[in-house]
């Protein structure tokens, strides 16, 4: 009888257009709004481009300054410079085909449109040179002996850093946004769950009450029933996730066979968070499914649906949170899986998770347990 | 009038909704614009970072360079598990880890200067280049005082007073050094919320207008179909206008010296501009919508779509060039590009742009309005 209850639980998934446009449809157009919008972020934004800057020469100039810049552009093309005319290379800034003007004269002018990281670099090059020239005549006024010395070690071009690699892993911070539509994905399962606890109601629908006066034991139907609807989240969640991975690119990692067990058990939180909402008393069923939906978003948004280092913000101030928000945890675990070298990070998430579910499981029991219906 | 109360009567059960909508919005305002304000001085200042940094040096010399890092920048402990590091690094909490050994005086004075540090960066993160060369130009001054003759101590302290020295550095223009007001933040997000709120109020009341046996019903009654359509004219902009007019008045209360001034007319005239788009989608979506399941899908994702799109929610500049050109061909892409120049400009003989950006908006409107007529009288052959 199970299976039977199962597969009818499947066909009816299958029928539910709307469900299939929120699990399916949905989610993929939001990913896709995610790629076009900030898919490429990380490399724009954060990863090192050599930096345009225009060079205009005037009266008085300093040999030693141009030297440097183009010792800069060819060893180690920090910058690309453009020797213009004064009038041009305000046209460039303003076109924002460079992002500054060194000005060249008695002293160095930097102008610039706007602060950030290039513009903070192209400052460095220019205190750079002003104050190994303001420390030179400072020596050789004081210590004219040793300048020779100084300028040898000058020469040298030292390199103090050792540089060291912490990982060779992901470490876009986009990827979050991803993360969380997997989550959300998973987590809209609640609709299905709500269906299912509406459908196994005799107060509430028609369904629910055939089933009541069936032979069959209505628990194994709602068991059934909440499998097929696991089962079809499930892999609405995949196929939502491979649309990521192959059609949009986005890295996910390599571990399939764990991405696999997490959407499977945030399918199951997600339809439980449904059944659950809906055994709740005798409230109508639109207001359950609103109910579903304000918990989901909110959800979503503490794990960073919407506002990009959310998890990091909460994880700051009230780090209990995210370690019952469900959203949350399916984040992290994707993200440990993506960024840690051991699976001790996942496992906990796991953990937390399959400790939601079944704390889910036994609320909804013990509020559908002992339910009879009077003759009327 | 009995259409036209009809109309205001519906929206009134409604209300629940949009009152939601609105609250949310109005929070998440303000909670931008008090955010976006960090910054309101002329002078160019350097990108502070995050730096984490382990000082075991027995010397001096490592002291000083924490000294001069610690004026620009924020200097962080160095978790010790490998994870937390790891996390820290993922959300920028730090973005460059220096670890200065015990022997770095003693290497330094003896004039072993290659590889005297360790630092660690997050891959191909452009921080890394910025933190590199700080810690470069200081040790680099420091090597320069100590081979001229200087004490240690004497030398560390003759950087640290030349670091001091700043550069000159000039915006392009006056306007680019200026802050964002804060009100301009209060109508960045305008279009997702006028998309919402319209598909929310004005769709539902014309889907419930929409149902066949109402439809029908109305149809056989005594009034003239050209006066019941007028007052459903006059009753959707009504819906617009209430809402558009709530919206203003909040932006009055809150910045009532922004609003008073030019650029506050010029962010009206662009906000009523985007409301008639939305008009003209809701009355679309409200036509055509089967039921509320089918309204709310249709609000979700062109609401979404738009503001992505369009540069609602990220800047324009930072998508790919060839989706900036697929951007013009969304009406938010039309309201953002003049919200974004409105706070820039000193007088309205600078507006040229925005006016024309006006008309693209109306163009887009009576498009869409176009279409949905186009939409409803195939519909009223078909039945």
């Amino acid at each position: 009888m199970f299976f039977r209850a199962y597969g009818y639980g499947l066909k009816r998934c299958a029928r539910e257009k709307y469900l299939m446009f929120w699990n399916i449809l949905f989610p993929i157009i939001l990913g896709t709004l995610f790629k076009v919008s900030f898919g490429d972020m990380n490399e724009r934004e954060f990863m090192f481009q050599q930096i345009p800057v225009a060079y205009v020469e005037e009266e008085q100039s300093q040999q030693e300054f141009e030297t440097l810049l183009t010792e800069l552009e060819e060893e180690n093309q920090l910058v690309k410079v453009q020797k213009v005319s004064g009038e041009e290379a305000k046209k460039l800034l303003r076109e924002e085909e460079v992002k500054g003007i060194f000005w060249n004269g008695s002293s160095i002018t930097l102008t610039v449109t706007e602060e950030g990281m290039d513009t903070s670099i192209l400052k460095s090059i220019q205190e750079q040179y002003e104050k190994t020239v303001g420390a030179f005549s400072e020596i050789a006024a004081e210590h004219p002996e040793n300048l020779q010395m100084v300028a040898g070690n000058i020469a040298k071009q030292w390199n103090y850093l050792k540089e060291n690699s912490i990982t060779n892993r992901n470490m876009d911070m986009m990827s979050d946004y991803f993360y969380a539509l997997i989550a959300m994905n998973c987590l809209y399962g609640c609709f299905s769950g709500v269906n299912c606890a509406v459908a196994f109601k005799a107060n509430l629908s028609a369904l629910g009450a055939r089933r009541v006066v069936a032979s069959t034991n209505r628990f194994v139907i709602l068991l059934a029933d909440i499998c097929a609807k696991i089962t079809a989240q499930f892999f609405c969640t995949v196929f939502g996730a491979m649309y990521l991975k192959y059609a949009l690119k986005v890295n996910l990692g390599d571990e399939t066979v764990r991405i696999l067990l997490m959407i499977l058990i945030g399918s199951a939180i997600g339809v439980m968070t449904g059944v659950f909402v809906g055994s709740i008393g005798k409230i109508k069923e639109s207001v359950r499914e609103g109910l579903c939906i304000g918990v989901t978003m909110i959800e979503c948004f503490l794990a960073g649906l919407m506002a990009s280092g959310m998890y990091q913000l909460v994880e700051t101030y009230a780090p209990v949170i995210n370690r019952i928000n469900p959203a949350s945890l399916i984040v992290k675990a994707m993200y440990s899986l993506n960024i840690y070298d051991t699976y001790t990070r996942y496992n906990q998430c796991m953990l937390g998770l399959l400790a939601i579910t079944v704390i889910l499981c036994i609320g909804s029991y013990l509020m559908v347990r002992r339910e009879r219906y009077a003759s009327i | 009038m009995q259409v036209f109360k009809a109309f205001f009567k519906i929206l009134n059960k409604n209300k629940t909704a949009m009152i939601v909508y609105m609250v949310i919005y109005l929070a998440l305002t303000f909670v931008l614009s008090s955010n976006g304000q960090k910054n309101d001085t002329s002078d160019f200042s350097k990108v502070c970072m995050e730096i984490g940094v382990e000082n075991q040096d027995n010397g001096k010399l490592g002291e000083a360079l924490v000294a001069y890092l610690e004026k620009e920048n924020e200097i962080k402990d160095i978790p010790k598990e490998r994870e937390d590091l790891l996390d820290a690094m993922y959300y920028r909490d730090i973005q460059y880890v220096l670890i200065i050994p015990e022997d770095f005086t003693e290497k330094f004075l003896a004039g072993e200067r290659e590889e005297v540090l360790e630092g660690t960066a997050v891959p191909g993160n452009n921080t890394a280049y910025l933190a590199k060369m700080e810690i470069d130009e200081f040790l680099q001054k420091l090597g320069m005082y100590i081979d001229g003759g200087y004490e240690p101590e004497q030398a560390a302290q003759k950087t640290l007073d030349n670091m001091e020295k700043e550069s000159k550095v000039e915006f392009l223009s006056v306007e680019d050094s200026g802050t964002k007001p804060a009100a301009a933040y209060f109508f960045d997000y305008i279009p997702y919320i006028f998309l919402c709120i319209m598909m929310v109020s004005l769709s539902c009341v014309l889907i419930i207008f929409n149902e066949k046996n109402l439809d029908a019903r109305n149809r056989c009654s005594s009034m003239s179909f050209f006066q019941r359509n007028l007052q459903m004219v006059l009753g959707s902009l009504g819906i617009m206008l209430l809402e558009y007019g709530v919206f203003m008045l909040v932006a009055w209360i809150m910045y009532p010296n922004y609003m008073g001034s030019f650029r506050g007319i010029l962010s009206m005239g662009n906000a009523l501009a985007f409301m008639l788009v939305c008009l003209s989608i809701a009355f679309l979506a409200g036509r055509q919508a089967k039921d509320d399941a089918q309204l709310n899908m249709a609000a979700n994702v062109i609401g979404l779509a738009f503001s992505f799109l369009g540069g609602v929610f990220v800047p324009i500049d930072l998508m790919n060039k060839g989706m900036q050109k697929v951007a013009k061909f969304v009406p938010s892409y039309w309201y953002v590009s003049s919200n974004n120049s409105i706070w820039k400009i000193k007088s309205l003989s600078e507006a040229g742009d925005i006016y024309r950006n006006w008309l693209i908006m109306l163009a887009f409107a009576i498009a869409v309005f176009a279409i949905a007529l186009m939409m409803n009288r195939l519909k009223a052959r078909k039945s």
